[in-house]
């Protein structure tokens, strides 16, 4: 029962998050293309649709862990940059191995994904943040 | 759960909107996709486009491309590669040329950082947060904005990442932060290795006060220095690699010398002073004494947000002990750094007449300040934007770099005549293929012997020229054997690399037809001529700006003893 409740209030929680992160896309596609209003929707939308799926949203997964504690523009923002990070060093030490970086742009995104899936099934890190 | 937009997102859209149209923007005349690298104002700027666009096209940076490095294939990969890896990814996902996406990349990363402090500063007030972000403006202006378009943008980058290790500092207390700080320290070494020092320095510091406010002032602190020091285990884990290029090669060339006093930035225009701020220094230096009071108020837990405004501020003037042309780069984004101190002294201003409804005053300063910051009105002693545009490199020559990538064999050898584009010679590395120049630059003690054969009027075989490489930031490092490394840039001398060389040997040459002083690109043409006539060269690519001749027997001779 207790974990039935969990569960509805953590995919309650979780789709108000989806909301806020397209609420975030169109935020960032107006953004962008009243910066660069000469440039046509298109690509546009092409560019903020990369950013969203190389690191805004690969970000958002990964510090979903700590949803309870920071808000979530917060969390966009510094997660887009963590994971900018973390396909910095994936990207560079996959070289090592010859992978070469028109793959591993496309996998590298999928840790970030696979980091929510775990968070979201295992029962270790639902909705406990530490905080002392 | 409902979502509600708060007024704070629609001031955060609005400064974030803001701060990309008027960088970035305006800079690209707010088109995002150009037909050529614009806004490249220096060699080092297309030493980072070329260098990207060179791992985007070999897929990996295990070493250097050959036409980087002076045609060697064992040249470790040494620059810190980070920001070249965001643009190829965006390049590869967007279809953006990453000539725009490191430019995109970069300057959008600032912003974040901008966003990042902004959520830093948040953390002990928000008022204070809301009327500091505008400040940021700054940073795409002036001495600032020099370091996007003069090639410092790795460093701004890893500044912004360092930012983001403060950022997780802040939250160090949160499960698996250890983690998350160990990637932001990686990430910073693996885009800019000297703002690992500065990042680094700054968690010590930090670490330190952790210490001190656990054992000092009994409160506990134990789990914060604990995922510090784990942080830095996973970041040590990670980053071996790359720690050990950094030692062996920058550390080895560039060694910490705290008597190294730099008063001006090299050739740099000028230097980032407080008195950059005009008026609002006055405020910032008010906001200081204001923090000294703060910190000591709150001494069981001191805001991140103003030791790092504290220590970005001594690092700043670093030139005075040994931190050279690196302290400068900080201060590129000293409004972002020191804007705490802005919303600090904003605040207790504020703190005078209001108390109550700050939070909606606060954005209404914040964006009273973003209009005054943003030079729509110009008003005297207030910094302001000023509006940079930038040039694309013309259409002609980017034309030649792209023919010969696509219509050349990989191992061709290039020869440049004169060009005036050329003084920015790391702009040649888009042929991706390796190249010689001739030497056209004379000093006071000796006139370029290019410019003497013209005064001449006499054509040879032989000119001064240069073969080409990024070759005296880091001397060409190689593996010599086990944590051992060699730099063949200086145990072949430099005379090795720019000497009198046979020009008949090159498989293409290509020649300027315009040129700022007429005669350079007169006799450009009449060595060209020359090679004509020798019956085994041919025009295989031809523009109004630039001709290509092909050479179909490298080595045999091309040129007579001819007057020009």
């Amino acid at each position: 029962m207790i974990s039935r409740v969990r569960t509805a209030l953590e995919t309650q929680q979780l789709k108000l998050e989806a909301q806020k992160l397209v609420m975030l896309l169109f935020a960032l596609y107006t953004a962008i293309q009243i910066a660069f209003f000469k440039e046509s929707p298109i690509i546009v939308g092409r560019l903020v649709l990369s950013l969203f799926f190389l690191f805004v949203i690969p970000g958002w997964c990964v510090l979903y862990l700590w949803r309870e504690k920071i808000g979530f523009f917060e969390r966009a923002v510094s997660g887009t940059l963590l994971f900018a990070g973390i396909f910095v060093l994936s990207a560079y030490y996959s070289g090592f191995v010859g992978i070469h970086i028109k793959y591993s742009t496309w996998i590298i995104p999928f840790i970030g994904y696979a980091a929510f899936i775990i968070q979201f099934f295992a029962s270790s890190l639902h909705g406990k943040v530490r905080k002392h | 759960m409902k979502f509600r937009i708060e007024p704070e997102y629609i001031f955060l859209f609005v400064v974030f909107t803001a701060l990309l149209f008027f960088g970035l923007g305006n800079l690209w005349g707010h088109k995002l996709s150009n037909p050529a690298p614009t806004g490249y104002h220096a060699s080092d700027a297309f030493q980072h486009q070329t260098r990207a666009l060179a791992i985007k096209d070999v897929g990996t940076y295990v070493y250097e491309p050959p036409w980087i490095v002076a045609g060697y294939t064992d040249i470790i990969g040494f620059y810190p590669p980070g920001l070249y890896y965001l643009s190829i990814a965006l390049s590869f996902v967007s279809g953006l040329e990453v000539y725009d996406t490191i430019y995109f990349a970069a300057f959008l990363f600032g912003i974040l950082g901008a966003l990042t402090f902004y959520h830093i500063i948040k953390k002990f007030n928000k008022p204070v947060a809301l009327m500091s972000l505008p400040l940021s403006i700054l940073i795409f202006t002036g001495i600032s904005m020099v370091g996007f378009t003069w090639g410092a943008i790795p460093s701004l980058t890893a500044q912004v990442l360092m930012i983001l290790t403060m950022w997780v500092l802040a939250n160090v207390d949160l499960k698996l932060s250890w983690l998350f700080l160990g990637i932001a320290l990686s990430a910073t070494v693996l885009t800019h290795s000297s703002e690992l020092v500065i990042a680094g320095g700054f968690m010590l510091f930090y670490f330190i006060v952790t210490l001190g406010i656990h054992f000092i002032l009994k409160q506990s602190k134990l789990i914060q220095a604990r995922n510090m020091i784990l942080g830095g285990i996973v970041f040590i884990t990670i980053s071996w690699y790359f720690i050990l290029i950094a030692q062996l090669v920058w550390a080895k060339l560039y060694p910490f010398d705290p008597r190294d006093v730099w008063i001006t930035h090299g050739g740099y225009p000028d230097i980032f002073n407080l008195s950059n701020f005009g008026v609002f220094q006055y405020i910032i230096i008010g906001g200081m004494l204001a923090g000294c009071y703060l910190l000591w108020k709150n001494k069981e837990n001191p805001p991140l947000a103003i030791l790092a405004g504290f220590y970005m501020l001594f690092i700043g003037y670093g030139n005075f002990y040994g931190l050279n042309y690196k302290a400068f780069q900080m201060r590129y984004l000293w409004p972002i750094y020191l804007s705490v101190f802005l919303g600090i002294g904003f605040y207790f201003l504020m703190n005078l007449v209001v108390k109550r409804g700050q939070q909606q005053i606060a954005i209404v300063i914040g964006i009273i300040l973003l209009i005054l910051f943003s030079g729509l009105f110009p008003i005297p002693n207030v910094p302001q934007y000023k509006i940079l545009e930038g040039q694309p490199l013309d259409q002609y020559h980017w034309d030649v770099f792209a023919w010969i990538r696509e219509n050349t064999p990989k191992d061709a050898v290039l020869y440049f005549f004169y060009g005036d584009l050329y003084k920015s010679n790391a702009v040649l590395r888009n042929t991706e293929r390796i190249h010689y120049q001739v030497l056209s630059h004379s000093n006071p003690d000796n006139t370029a012997d290019f410019l003497t054969k013209l005064q001449q009027g006499i054509i040879t075989r032989n000119y001064d020229s240069a073969l080409l490489g990024d070759c005296c930031g880091a001397a060409y490092p190689y593996w010599k054997g086990f944590a051992n490394i060699g730099f063949r840039f200086q145990e072949l001398n430099r005379s090795y690399f720019y000497k009198p060389t046979d020009i008949c040997m090159m498989d293409y040459y290509i020649f300027d037809k315009v040129a700022s002083q007429p005669a350079l690109a007169q006799y450009n043409l009449a060595i060209a001529n020359e090679m004509m006539k020798s019956g085994h060269f041919r025009v295989v690519h031809e523009n109004p700006y630039s001709v290509i001749l092909k050479n179909d027997k490298p080595g045999e001779n091309c040129i007579g003893n001819a007057t020009a």
